[in-house]
């Protein structure tokens, strides 16, 4: 049985596995809503009636920011687009299994991308409010010989987070994948719904909701 | 054939796309978006300022005239007062002048009368008197003299004046 990730193409050297060729599609269905539907929102007059779609675009960014704000409260103003990127894609990359995409999160290196840019948000958000000196006295607390551990601590984060979502997404599609096999019809439809859809949004917003929450606490 | 776990290219491929994909979100979505709702929030309480401000006013303008008819249905009450004292004025006035007019008038017909019934005494006197001295002259037939004659009809005017003045 293979559930390795594919290899798509090369440029040069440099293999594009079908991961890459994943989120290259789920990003253009993304960018091609966001210019659409942002399109109709620049230059709007404020009484502007937006049609539709516009309310749909509405409602979507401003029930994320709404709900990244009532998280990271004043940090959303900073974090609250990236955070909201974030949680999109992977909710679509959780959810592309469905149409027969192998997520892009079924990959550690997506996985660990993203685990690794919240690493960098976590540690930068508690350098700048401790600043250098308080940054680094914050792993000599409460006292100095648990110096390895809060170090631990800190690079656990990304891992646990990464290893979380590629576990959960990659666990689903090698069960689903087996069950295609012994019964090929009807009884995969429903578990679907389970590893596709609830665990898909379950784990697009842990890892979404973890990272903010590790952002709120560094500040 | 891979692995499924096999770090690689695509980790700084994925890094690279979430990047990209954040900032073209945020130039073409987020920030459009937001903006717009900025705006509308600032629009719409303008509005609202406006509408607060506008009642306050009408609510202001309303008290004015609700004001300003009071004090108008005072002035009208006290006209209407004022018109009633004159009327009444002017009825008792009408009235005094009609009595003090049938005062005189009385007066007058009094005095006419008075005057007609010392005329007709008069007149009454005089004929009595030549009636007194025919009836003296056929009853008597005979030449009186002057003196008796005087004396007859003074006589005869007393009784008259008996008779009829008192």
């Amino acid at each position: 049985m293979e559930f390795g990730i594919r290899t798509a193409f090369y440029i040069g050297k440099i293999p594009i596995t079908e991961t890459v060729v994943n989120t290259w599609i789920i990003m253009a269905v993304m960018i091609s809503f966001a210019i659409a539907g942002g399109r109709r929102f620049r230059n709007a007059a404020p009484d502007a009636d937006l049609g539709r779609f516009g309310l749909v675009t509405e409602i979507l960014v401003d029930g994320l920011d709404r709900f990244i704000a009532s998280i990271m409260g004043q940090k959303a103003a900073s974090f609250g687009p990236y955070m909201a990127t974030l949680f999109s894609f992977l909710l679509l990359a959780n959810l592309s299994g469905l149409i027969g995409f192998r997520p892009p999160t079924a990959d550690l290196n997506t996985t660990l991308a993203f685990a690794s840019i919240s690493f960098i948000l976590i540690q930068g958000t508690a350098l700048r409010s401790k600043g250098i000196v308080g940054y680094f006295k914050g792993f000599f607390e409460p006292m100095a010989f648990l110096f390895p551990l809060n170090v631990i601590s800190e690079i656990a984060t990304p891992i646990s987070l990464s290893f979380r979502l590629f576990g959960s997404m990659v666990g689903g599609m090698i069960i689903m994948s087996l069950l295609y096999r012994v019964v090929p019809i009807l009884i995969p439809a429903p578990l679907h719904i389970y590893f596709d859809i609830f665990s898909g949004i379950l784990q697009a917003f842990i890892f979404t909701m973890l990272t903010m929450v590790f952002i709120s606490n560094a500040g | 054939m891979s692995l499924v776990i096999e770090l690689s290219w695509t980790y700084f491929f994925q890094i690279v796309n979430i990047l990209i994909l954040y900032l073209v979100l945020r130039h073409y979505l987020y920030k459009p978006v937001n903006d717009f709702i900025a705006r509308r929030r600032e629009y719409t309480e303008g509005l609202l300022n406006e509408a607060k401000e506008s009642y306050a006013r009408a609510k202001e303008l309303q008290e004015q005239a609700e004001a300003q008819l009071n004090e108008a249905r005072r002035e009208a009450q006290a006209l209407i007062e004022q018109a009633v004292d004159q009327g009444k004025k002017m009825a008792a006035e009408i009235i005094e002048e009609a009595r003090s007019e049938e005062a005189v008038r009385r007066e007058r017909f009094q005095r006419e009368m008075e005057e007609a019934k010392n005329r007709a005494i008069q007149e009454l006197r005089q004929e009595v008197a030549r009636l007194s001295v025919k009836v003296a002259e056929k009853i008597l037939e005979q030449n009186l003299t002057p003196q008796a004659h005087q004396q007859l009809i003074e006589n005869v005017l007393e009784r008259m004046d008996d008779l009829y003045v008192n």
